[in-house]
């Protein structure tokens, strides 16, 4: 028992010691050229498996109704947000700036500040429709970045132009990925409900919208405090080429429907949350513009194309926290400990298995692995499904993968090495004694 | 008797949830030309509108019809055709549970590999992937001139005559002319269109109504604009002879340079049918920098 516990502890270290090496030379990066199935699935999550194919079907989300800007004019959008405004949504969202990108203000650059007419009709359309919330962009100045390098602190804001706004609220779009830029490929998993800047709380854009809707569950959402909030998916707008998992569960206009009061019945926008954004040239576009990975692509690992149309990302978050559909997961501590207890069941298994028939160890050590791969697996689909519940075991199941093989070096290198040393050490001490003259 | 049993109780099912709530699919989303028939007449189908047993939903070729069905499951619709809505209803299954899904994922993870493999193709669409291929910019669509002339290009086998129908931005139609020809002059100061910002343009052929034809704006210039426009203009426009082809050509580069690119087609129009021939390369030219042709 005692020798049990001894090698079930040293193979256990020994494990995680592979398991680190094995990280940290990934993280050299020194084999990158040669690694294209690392690089494939870099980005993937187990979870999103769940989410794309394997969950039960969320419910649509009927208080939502999405319409496409395109590439609508200021005036035309104008237009939209008047036709819609007369039929009493309560909330409309404008997923878009109206502003000179990079402060250039000139004709040339700017053509649009020169569009007086447009401009003065979407200033009148916010105002009389007071209920509309713009978007903003979380800045760091460059003398924040100078001081602090890399960190997630913000200390300016990107605003639509003030004889726009007007009396609209607003919220930041920016949500979390790893993207360097806006035109990079974009992955959206989580979000940043508020952010301080200059010490003012700023919510987010979708956070801002439902807060309108109903701030008693927003507010619930918010008592949470979590700095980063996954977002729970519920599905896309309608998804002619079958990028997405789960499509067809929003209302949709295209952006000639919003402009024609006979495409649409006058019940459809009253007392619903309206969030207008780019969907494309048209509803059928193939644009990857403002177009994200979510955990609902289908392709969840390798090569893939974007799904899903940033206003869309903003309507899932919206509808979980007026469903109150949060998605709760594992501290980080838990799956570090969780993988400790798994490899060392695992390596104390298989020490009795060596010990008691050694011609069985290898069928039996891969038979347990795969079985165990299969129940962790699926039990992170299931808690994923019945429990809204995250549960990250990818350490678990990376130990998982190595513990046979771990096991094996361990008994047959390791141990090998350990008995020839200490039988040097007894054979060393064995000779003193025979060398030692014995005295009369 | 056994599928006379299982239709009698999908009947019954159908039946109670027409009784319970009033409609079996509301509509998510519409996409072409789809129609509903409530009753003996075809309407266009609305987004929002609720479909009724005993209701037929009709969608042209490449349309899209999402629907969200009484029990909450949504479907979509994507070939032409048209449909029953009891049938569409009898047809909704409750969704698999997690351990189907689970199980049909596994498997289906052994799938064949796709036999044909030359679905898509290394080009684009450009020019004639449509029938008929109206020769006005996407973006760029102002105009200064009340007189544009509206000209188009033809696939093969796609013959005339056509029908061009002018609408206001809610899609009323304010006016449509039927031609033989590929070109049309037509004067925005007609009373049909002087109350209108931006008149969109279609074009379909006579022979062939049902297909949804794309459609293009043409915006007036702002009061402030067409003053500078004018003032511009009135430099130039005392040494030239509108009645002839030159002096359009010179109209057309002036409007060129003033980012109005339909009234400079007009002016190159006007001058090709001066002199037929005689600039034709030149008019070839301006449609590719305008990405009008490729």
């Amino acid at each position: 028992m005692k020798k049990l516990l001894l090698h079930s502890t040293v193979a256990t270290v020994f494990v995680f010691s592979v398991l680190v090496t094995l990280q940290k030379v990934s993280q050299l990066e020194l084999f990158n050229a040669f690694d294209p199935i690392g690089k494939a699935l870099d980005d993937l999550e187990f979870s999103d498996i769940s989410f794309s194919q394997l969950r039960e079907d969320p419910e649509i989300d009927t208080s939502i109704v999405m319409i496409n800007i395109g590439y609508l004019s200021r005036a035309e959008i104008a237009q939209q947000i008047m036709m819609i405004s007369q039929f009493e949504p309560k909330v409309i969202g404008i997923d878009g700036f109206f502003n000179c990108p990079g402060g250039l203000r000139d004709s040339l650059n700017c053509p649009m500040a020169y569009d007086t007419i447009g401009n003065t009709m979407l200033n009148f359309a916010i105002e009389q429709a007071g209920n509309v919330v713009l978007v903003t962009k979380l800045l760091q100045t460059d003398s924040l970045i100078n001081a602090l390098g890399d960190v997630d602190i913000y200390d300016s804001i990107e605003h639509t132009d003030d004889f726009i706004r007007g009396n609209a609220y607003e919220g930041f779009a920016n949500l979390e990925t790893d993207a360097a830029h806006q035109e990079d490929l974009k992955a959206c998993r989580t979000f940043v409900p508020a952010v301080e800047v200059n010490g003012e709380r700023q919510l987010a854009f979708s956070v801002m919208m439902a807060m309108l809707y109903d701030s008693a569950k927003t507010n619930r959402f918010l008592a949470r405090g979590k700095k980063s909030e996954i977002i729970n998916y519920r599905g896309n707008i309608i998804d002619p080429y079958g990028a997405s998992g789960y499509p067809n569960r929003y209302y949709t206009l295209d952006w000639y429907q919003a402009l024609d009061a006979n495409s649409f019945v006058p019940g459809l926008f009253k007392d619903k949350i309206v969030i207008m954004g780019f969907l494309g040239q048209t509803l059928d576009d193939t644009s990857w513009d403002d177009k994200f990975f979510t955990p609902l692509n289908k392709q969840f690992a390798g090569k893939s194309r974007p799904d899903m149309y940033g206003a869309v990302v903003h309507a899932n978050i919206v509808s979980m926290i007026l469903n109150e559909d949060y998605i709760e997961e594992l501290p980080e501590w838990t799956k570090i400990v969780i993988a400790i207890v798994v490899c060392y069941l695992n390596v104390a298994l298989f020490w009795m298995i060596m010990q008691r028939d050694p011609d069985w160890f290898d069928g039996i050590s891969i038979l347990v692995q795969l079985l165990q791969f299969v129940a962790v697996s699926f039990m992170m689909v299931t808690f994923l499904s019945f429990f809204s519940f995250k549960l990250e075991l990818t350490a678990t199941l990376a130990i998982i993968a190595i513990v046979g093989t771990c096991f094996e070096i361990y008994c047959n290198v390791i141990l090998t090495i350990w008995g020839r040393i200490k039988a040097k050490r007894m054979l060393t001490r064995k000779g003193e004694k025979v060398l030692t003259p014995v005295k009369d | 008797m056994k599928s006379k049993s299982a239709l009698f109780i999908a009947f019954l099912t159908i039946s109670s949830l027409a009784m319970g709530q009033d409609y079996l699919f509301k509509v998510l989303a519409s996409k072409g030309v789809n129609e509903v028939k409530n009753g003996d007449s075809w309407q266009p189908v609305k987004i929002g509108a609720n479909l009724k047993q005993g209701d037929q939903l009709r969608l042209s070729e490449n349309s899209y019809v999402g629907l969200i069905y009484v029990k909450g499951q949504p479907r979509e619709i994507k070939e032409a055709g048209t449909y029953d809505v009891a049938k569409l209803a009898s047809e909704m299954q409750a969704g698999s549970t997690v351990v189907q899904k689970y199980t049909d994922f596994i498997l289906s993870s052994n799938a064949e590999a796709k036999v044909n493999r030359l679905s898509a193709t290394g080009a684009v669409h450009r020019g004639t992937a449509e029938d008929i291929s109206v020769l006005l910019p996407d973006a760029n669509t102002k105009v200064f001139s009340n007189e544009v002339v509206i000209t188009w290009e033809t696939a093969e086998g796609t013959t005339g005559p056509y029908v061009v129908t002018f609408e206001n931005m809610f899609g009323d139609v304010l006016s449509k002319i039927e031609t033989p020809e590929k070109t049309l002059r037509v004067n925005l100061a007609d009373e049909k269109f002087v109350d209108q910002l931006t008149v969109m343009v279609s074009v379909n052929s006579k022979s062939d109504p049902a297909k949804d034809p794309k459609k293009h704006a043409i915006t007036r210039l702002s009061s402030a604009e067409r003053d500078r426009i004018q003032a511009s203009l009135g430099e130039i426009k005392g040494s030239l002879d509108p009645e002839q082809a030159v002096s359009q050509l010179i109209l057309a580069g002036f409007y060129e340079e003033n980012n109005l690119p339909i009234d400079a087609l007009t002016a190159y129009v006007q001058a090709k049918s001066m002199e037929p021939g005689a600039y034709d390369e030149t008019f070839e030219e301006f449609l590719i920098r305008q990405n009008l042709k490729k």
